[in-house]
């Protein structure tokens, strides 16, 4: 059974991600590994950086990276489909777009809407939690110069998932739907923080 | 018993069409020919570019070409039916073989034809009744798109205006399928070329 | 209330002011011109025999038809508060829309030879109004906009996911949301919803607790108002809207207009003779892409 570990925000901390792997190494099952951005700081999109931290922030960000990455760091894919999952670092609508468990509902259902799938794995605003969309409908009715319709939506079973920052990370299988938030460090809980 | 039929007519009297039911209701081998035509005083001619063979072929498997100088030579298949199509506005002026169009006679000669018998659309019976638009000239405009990027939806754009008379009234439209994949339009004649 | 014993001039006439103020207004709104000057005059002509004197218009003044400077000028000459289009800003910018905009090569180049024929056309005075345009206009809890609140290239299509086309309203902060862009006009209402959510946290360390809250979603309108130049809702009749603020009526409106004297202008404008057939027969110039939630990353 594939299952998935899901990393982000290690902003060129280097430990973070050591520990992420030996903690992965030893105690847990996975096949894939998927870093969803923020491997080297704050953002890929300097603009955005610039506009929260500042020149400086993006002067002190070029000087740390190896010019030698800067291609590969360019050539990064937006995000990641698979199976029915998107896992991005921000969202359908932009990198920097920032899902939280406080976000609106239904902004979180246009993002996955975007994208048509039915799991959206986010990372930027480094918080780990799962809302599932379990309910709700909406009525819409269209007129038109031939005719005037009326249709009944339902909210589709969809999720958003933030995996964390760090070394707090999320494994994720897509087979059971299983989702784990985890603390690469720390020891394993007597009742793990797990949804099947 | 072999036999050879010329079957002449006005463009878009039906030929092809009858041409195809009867090398579909023939069981033994058969031929196609399709003869260029001359051009007639006032009448232009639209050159038929080998899309009838290729179309005839598609639909009847083995389907001979009576025009491959080749198999001229060859001995015929003793129950063979050759049919040779001729588009030809004016009616012949005299009945059965004798009012075949004589400037013909060279080319079938060179491939070794000789009629047996010469249908008329519009004089003999045994062709259906002649049921075609009053045509003073035909113009056939063809255009090969070989090296030029054309995405199916494209086509599929160009089609539509062409078949809605954008660019003229267009009595039959073919196009060919040519090393690209791309489904042909439906219910349209799609020779794989 | 000013008795008549005490008549004054002046307050008469503030009175009177006041009173046409609060007089329940209707609007018209316009969008997708396409440098169609024929189709414009009908739909003004028609717009004033109803005394309606709001005008606002949604963009894409230029592009595909023949006219491009005659309609910027008439646009002016009316002080019609405008949004830009896509074709409005793309003259301006460059070519900004992704190739993904169009569902064919040949569109493609059509687009790109309509384009190149306008930036050529078009004056230097008609491309500083159509740079100084707006990218939506706003008048209280409507919202006025070409394609969508996110861009001017996004289609909100009449059946279009209602969820997002209700983000797309309420994310911009309005009630009523007027747009073009789709070229076929049509009223969307959406109301009762409501989306339901649980809620489970990963933090802090320790067993999650789930939560569940229910999002009650206000009611939202999106008014689309057709196209005046290059309709494409069937035939070659303009359309555009009229909206009552007051009873929020919107009336859909349709009507004639001379098609061949905008078709003559193409021909004699160079333009090519496929543009006339198509708008005679009431298609499009070239095909809209189908993907209505595309977000182009350019």
């Amino acid at each position: 059974m594939a299952r998935w570990a899901l990393i982000s925000g290690l902003r060129g901390d280097l430990e973070a991600y050591e520990a992420i792997q030996a903690d992965l190494r030893h105690t847990r099952r996975v096949d894939t590994l998927f870093v969803l951005g923020d491997v080297i700081g704050p953002e890929r999109e300097c603009d955005a950086l610039r506009l929260s931290q500042g020149e400086a922030a993006v002067d002190a960000l070029l000087q740390a990276v190896d010019p030698g990455h800067m291609g590969w760091l360019a050539a990064l894919q937006f995000g990641f489909i698979e199976l029915d999952c998107a896992l991005l670092h921000g969202s359908s609508a932009a990198v920097d777009d920032s899902l939280g468990p406080n976000s609106s509902p239904l902004l979180l259902l246009d993002r996955l809407t975007r994208m048509d799938v039915n799991r959206l794995f986010t990372a930027r605003s480094g918080r780990q939690f799962r809302l599932e969309l379990t309910g709700g409908g909406i009525d819409s009715q269209v007129r038109d110069l031939e005719s005037q319709r009326h249709q009944q939506q339902s909210v589709p079973q969809r999720q958003v998932i933030g995996i964390g920052a760090g070394v707090r990370y999320t494994l994720y299988d897509p087979g059971s739907d299983r989702l784990d938030f985890l603390s690469a460090g720390s020891k394993p809980q007597q009742r793990p923080r797990g949804f099947a | 018993m072999s036999q050879t039929l010329l079957i002449s007519g006005p463009p878009g009297c039906g030929k092809t069409t009858w041409i195809l039911s009867q090398l579909r209701s023939h069981p033994g081998p058969c031929g196609y020919l399709c003869l260029a035509g001359t051009p007639d005083e006032g009448l232009s001619q639209a050159r038929d570019g080998g899309i009838d063979l290729t179309w005839l072929q598609d639909q009847r498997s083995g389907l001979q070409d009576l025009a491959d100088p080749d198999q001229a030579l060859a001995p015929r298949p003793a129950n063979l039916l050759a049919l040779i199509e001729l588009s030809q506005f004016q009616p012949p002026t005299e009945p059965g073989l004798a009012g075949m169009d004589r400037r013909v006679i060279p080319q079938l000669e060179a491939l070794h034809l000789s009629p047996d018998a010469h249908l008329h659309f519009g004089r003999d019976a045994v062709l259906p009744r002649q049921d075609t638009l009053d045509f003073s000239s035909l113009q056939a405009w063809e255009r090969n798109l070989a090296g030029a990027v054309w995405d199916p939806a494209s086509l599929s754009s160009f089609w539509f205006e062409l078949v809605n008379g954008a660019y003229g009234d267009a009595y039959r439209a073919w196009w060919c399928r040519a090393r690209i994949s791309i489904p042909p339009p439906s219910r349209s004649p799609s020779p794989s070329a | 209330m000013v008795q008549g014993k005490d008549l004054d001039p002046a307050a008469i006439e503030v009175t009177l002011t006041v009173r046409l103020i609060a007089m329940p207004q209707s609007h018209a709104v316009i969008s997708c011109l396409h440098a169609n000057l024929a189709a414009l005059e009908a739909v003004l002509a028609d717009i004033d025999q109803q005394g309606i004197a709001t005008i606002t218009c949604l963009g894409d003044l230029v592009g595909y038809g023949p006219q491009p400077n005659e309609v910027v000028d008439l646009v002016r000459q009316r002080a019609i508060p405008t949004c830009q289009g896509c074709w409005d800003e793309d003259i301006i910018e460059g070519l900004n829309a992704c190739d993904c905009s169009y569902p064919s090569q040949l569109a493609e180049r059509r687009g790109h030879l309509a384009h190149q024929w306008t930036a050529e056309q078009l004056s230097e005075e008609s491309k500083a109004f159509l740079a100084s345009l707006p990218m939506s206009l706003r008048r209280d809890r409507l919202l006025f906009v070409h394609g969508s609140p996110n861009s001017q290239h996004e289609y909100l299509l009449p059946d279009m996911d209602a969820f997002a086309a209700l983000e797309r309203v309420e994310s911009a902060g309005a009630e009523t949301l007027f747009c073009g862009h789709t070229h076929r006009p049509y009223v969307r209402e959406l109301r009762e919803g409501s989306i339901r959510v649980r809620q489970m946290s990963g933090e802090p360390a320790g067993v999650a607790e789930a939560e569940d809250r229910e999002l009650r979603l206000p009611l939202r309108r999106i008014i689309n108002a057709g196209s005046v130049g290059e309709p494409r809702h069937g035939n070659t009749n303009p359309t555009y809207v009229i909206h009552d603020e007051d009873i929020g009526a919107v009336e859909i409106r349709e009507l004639p207009y001379e098609v061949e004297r905008t078709c003559s202008a193409i021909v004699d404008a160079g333009l090519p003779p496929i543009f006339a057939w198509r708008l005679r027969h009431g298609f499009e110039y070239a095909e809209r892409a189908d993907d209505a939630s595309h977000v182009c990353e350019r």
